[in-house]
């Protein structure tokens, strides 16, 4: 699979007045496959956010090139086009929500890109199907909750046909329900239409659900790999704030202690299903 | 039952308890919503009570109420045995004696130091500066904050930083009863695992009582004495965490989970294996399941 | 419930007014107002009367709702019905006292400008009773983009209104949630005197301006995101299109002007 986004030697740091600008990277490369599921884990303040920023273009790196489908991040001219192709969700659902009408706001991407009216409803009421939130289309938007929001704007994202979606810690604000909702919508949005998604997270669950996990700190990439693999290195992990799934953090115990539980377990069913052969 | 929880609930005298409470959204319209109907609990002092249910159950309005920013439509709320709205003129030292801590405390932040921002609570108290200054002191250390904290600006700190300030702006009136809803929401994981271990020393401490309210079932397991259920407007559940968690089908009935190690242990009960079910936290499953287990023979029984 | 704030005062119905093109609908009560103005005599203004209560029951709005809008309005008609009693000298004296008199012409007038008021409150209250407010918003947008010419951007202005509109209740939800918690505080909104409780404000005010600074930076990057990029070669989802309904409006509108004109120059001016 080829890379569809690319850091390349990327150095970033924030301004801040009179004092040394912050590094939040350095030297970093990220390459992420079109078609690809990739989590992003790391603490607050690992510069995960970043990375999303430099996505599309609304960071640009001061040494170092983005490149989004050969696209440079740094070429004015290209923005809007890797906008239109790298769409972002963000944490607070309440800020990203701009009409007063949920279908008004799903359009309002395409309308910026001048789609044809027509088209633009057609593809309104496709996102809407697609998130399950067509039933809604009339309502106001400070009327739904939290995770309803956090689709419309999915569903806002999805209606400019992007080949990507960064999600940037969608579910932080959402209670248990919201979280699953939007996860099962983001994983539906990469099986079935194949887009590649970059999905920043500090739950560990969801992170477990990811093709390929990349787990940064201090600016750095610290593991990489697939959840199995990530999620073996509890120590650098919990090292680094994090921690890992319990269903890998009991057998981790329990495979220290020598017995013999095979493989890398993730999930409380994997976990019960090898436990129930060696108990009983 | 885990440790303490027995003494707890022996010495059984209610500091906050609510009888039939009742509130009603926009009672007399035809877009009336009964929000919570006929709470009656007893919070036992110096206990720690998990608030759990799904958003929309009532448990926010519920928590209101026990500070006195709504007032039943109908039932009362006793603190210490008499009813809060008794004399209205003393609806703010009630508010003082049941401090509340908001989600999202961060953004009730503004004064320009986190000293002052502390001392806010405690100078509408009325107490005296020495006494105020003292509480800023402790409340810092409470939060698990450095002195050097104090002179800072509360806009320059990281998001972490900012809950831990504004919590300790509450613990800091000093209140018989500290209700917190969901104070580890948004937090990274260490962040969350700060504030609880935050709450724990501060209970610790003060000995004082405690109500948490999260969305996550195993925080709630891991440090309640008692898990009140909210559901639909009732009290589903009020009970101790193994006779609450005994309930798992009803739990996930009502669109809760239940602890992922609880639900490994249920699922190997399923299988017919003898495992207990009253296990929430890694370290227990472990503790279980280890001398059960064949293997190596670092830790052989 | 604060969540259930409604934006503007839309009332929902299934109605030929709710159908009708915003643009029409703005006009049409532009115009409303300029032919009420017209009017000389109670004649022509039975005409404006009638055309008020007809586009009231059509719209399928209670009545009720028309009162609700009416009601802050009420002094200012009775003070300007006194006014007009009391000043307007013409016609039979019906009572005098002191230096006051009261004419029979005087209170025809009161009764005149009344009527007239009430006429105004109503027709204007339809439009946003029967208009989504970011239709309105729209069709002024719409109907102003002649003004690019003269390099004002209609579109910026539109687009703020609609912002505008869309994080009102947001920030209402933000103040009493701030309020609740500086209560919870101990914050004391209720006593104390004037300057005391525009102080006890502060706790309150700086939280929201910091929040609705984030939030306005967290919305730009997200419009940004979504390609917003100005008005240019933008294009709507929503077509605004007059239909039959708009132009048998606009004709029943231009036939009371009509008629209006008629009366006023068949019967004697009022005033």
């Amino acid at each position: 699979m080829r890379a569809f986004i690319e850091f390349k030697d990327v150095s970033f740091s924030y301004d801040v007045e009179d004092a040394q600008p912050v590094p939040v990277l350095q030297h970093f490369d990220l390459a992420i496959a079109q078609g690809d599921f990739v989590a992003i884990l790391g603490h607050n303040g690992s510069g995960k956010s970043t990375v999303a920023k430099l996505c599309n273009g609304i960071e640009i790196p001061q040494s170092g090139d983005v490149t989004v489908n050969g696209m440079n991040t740094k070429e004015e001219e290209n923005l809007l086009e890797i906008r239109r192709h790298v769409g972002m969700v963000f944490q607070n659902p309440d800020n990203q929500i701009v009409a007063t009408i949920v279908e008004d706001d799903v359009a309002f991407g395409p309308e910026n890109l001048g789609v044809e009216p027509a088209e633009i409803r057609r593809r309104v009421d496709q996102a809407l199907r697609d998130v399950g939130m067509y039933d809604l289309r009339f309502s106001e938007p400070h009327k739904l909750s939290g995770g309803q929001k956090q689709r419309v704007a999915i569903a806002g994202v999805i209606a400019m046909q992007p080949a990507c979606i960064v999600l940037d810690e969608p579910t932080a604000m959402l209670d248990p329900r919201g979280r699953k909702d939007v996860m099962k919508t983001v994983q539906m949005l990469n099986r079935d239409f194949g887009i590649t998604v970059l999905y920043i997270t500090h739950f560990m669950e969801e992170a477990a659900k990811a093709n390929r996990v990349v787990v940064m700190d201090k600016g750095r990439i610290l593991l990489d790999g697939t959840p199995r693999e990530v999620f073996q290195h509890d120590d650098a992990l919990r090292a680094a704030g994090l921690e890992v799934p319990q269903a890998t953090e009991l057998s981790l115990l329990l495979k220290r202690d020598g017995v013999p539980l095979s493989g890398s377990i993730l999930t409380i069913e994997e976990l019960s299903r090898q436990l129930e052969e060696l108990l009983s | 039952m885990k440790k303490g929880t027995e003494d707890v609930l022996l010495n059984n005298t209610p500091i906050l308890s609510t009888e039939d409470l009742t509130y009603i959204y926009q009672k007399g319209t035809n877009s009336e919503v009964t929000a919570i109907q006929d709470v009656s609990v007893d919070i036992l002092q110096g206990e720690l009570v998990g608030i759990i249910g799904h958003t929309g159950s009532g448990k926010s309005t519920l928590i209101e109420h026990f500070n006195a920013l709504k007032k039943g439509t109908s039932g009362r709320v006793l603190l210490d045995g008499s009813d809060i709205w008794a004399d209205k003129s003393k609806i703010r030292s009630v508010r003082f004696r049941v401090g509340v801590c908001f989600q999202y405390p961060e953004y009730q932040l503004f004064e320009e130091t986190v000293a002052k921002d502390i001392a806010f609570g405690p100078k509408n108290m009325g107490l005296s500066e020495e006494e105020v200054n003292r509480r800023v002191t402790d409340a810092l250390t409470y939060v698990g904050l450095s002195q050097s904290y104090a002179e800072k600006s509360p806009f320059d700190l990281s998001g972490g930083e900012k809950r831990r300030v504004a919590i300790a702006g509450i613990m800091a009136m000093e209140p018989q009863v500290l209700v917190l809803d969901e104070p580890c929401a948004g937090l990274d994981p260490k962040g969350r695992a700060t504030v609880l271990q935050m709450i724990a020393s501060y209970r610790a401490k003060t000995g004082c009582t405690v109500l948490l309210v999260s969305h996550s079932m195993e925080d709630v397991a891991a440090i309640a004495d008692r898990i009140l259920v909210m559901n639909r407007a009732h009290v589903a559940f009020f009970d101790t965490v193994d006779a609450v968690f005994s309930h798992a089908e009803e739990l996930q009935e009502m669109g809760l989970d239940i602890p992922r190690i609880t639900q490994l242990m249920l699922s190997l009960r399923e299988k017919g294996i003898d495992v207990p079910a009253n296990l929430y936290t890694v370290q227990q499953a472990y503790d279980a399941l280890r001398p059960r287990l064949k293997g190596g023979s670092r830790h052989a029984q | 419930m604060l969540s259930d704030i409604t934006i503007g005062q839309y009332y929902k119905a299934q109605s030929v007014v709710h159908r009708m093109d915003a643009r029409m609908k703005l006009i049409l009560t532009v115009l409303f107002i300029v032919i009420i103005f017209l009017c000389k005599n109670f004649f022509s203004l039975a005409v404006m009367f009638v055309l008020t209560a007809v586009s009231i029951l059509v719209s399928r709005v209670p009545f009720r709702m028309f009162f609700k809008s009416l009601k802050p309005i009420i002094p200012i008609i009775l003070i300007t019905a006194a006014l007009n009693i009391f000043y307007v000298k013409k016609g039979t004296e019906l009572l005098s006292f002191w230096k006051i008199s009261v004419t029979t012409g005087g209170l025809s007038t009161a009764f005149f400008m009344a009527v007239r008021i009430i006429c105004l409150i109503m027709v204007s209250s339809l439009l946003t009773y029967t208009t989504v407010p970011t239709q309105l918003t729209d069709a002024i947008e719409r109907l102003l983009s002649p003004l690019n010419v003269l390099h004002i951007s209609v579109h910026t202005l539109a687009m703020m209104m609609t912002l505008a509109l869309r994080f009102i209740p947001t920030l209402i939800e933000e103040i009493e949630r701030i309020t609740n918690a500086q209560k919870a505080r101990g914050a004391d909104f209720e006593s104390g005197r004037f300057l005391e409780r525009v102080k006890a404000m502060i706790p309150v005010l700086i939280p929201l301006f910091v929040s609705a600074f984030r939030r306005a930076y967290e919305l730009s990057f997200a419009m940004t995101c979504r390609c917003y990029h100005g008005g240019e070669g933008r294009t709507r989802m929503k077509q605004m299109k007059l239909s039959a309904v708009d132009f048998a409006a606009l004709g029943v509108f231009l036939l009371s002007l009509a008629g209006v004109i008629v009366l006023n120059r068949f019967f004697q001016a009022m005033i």
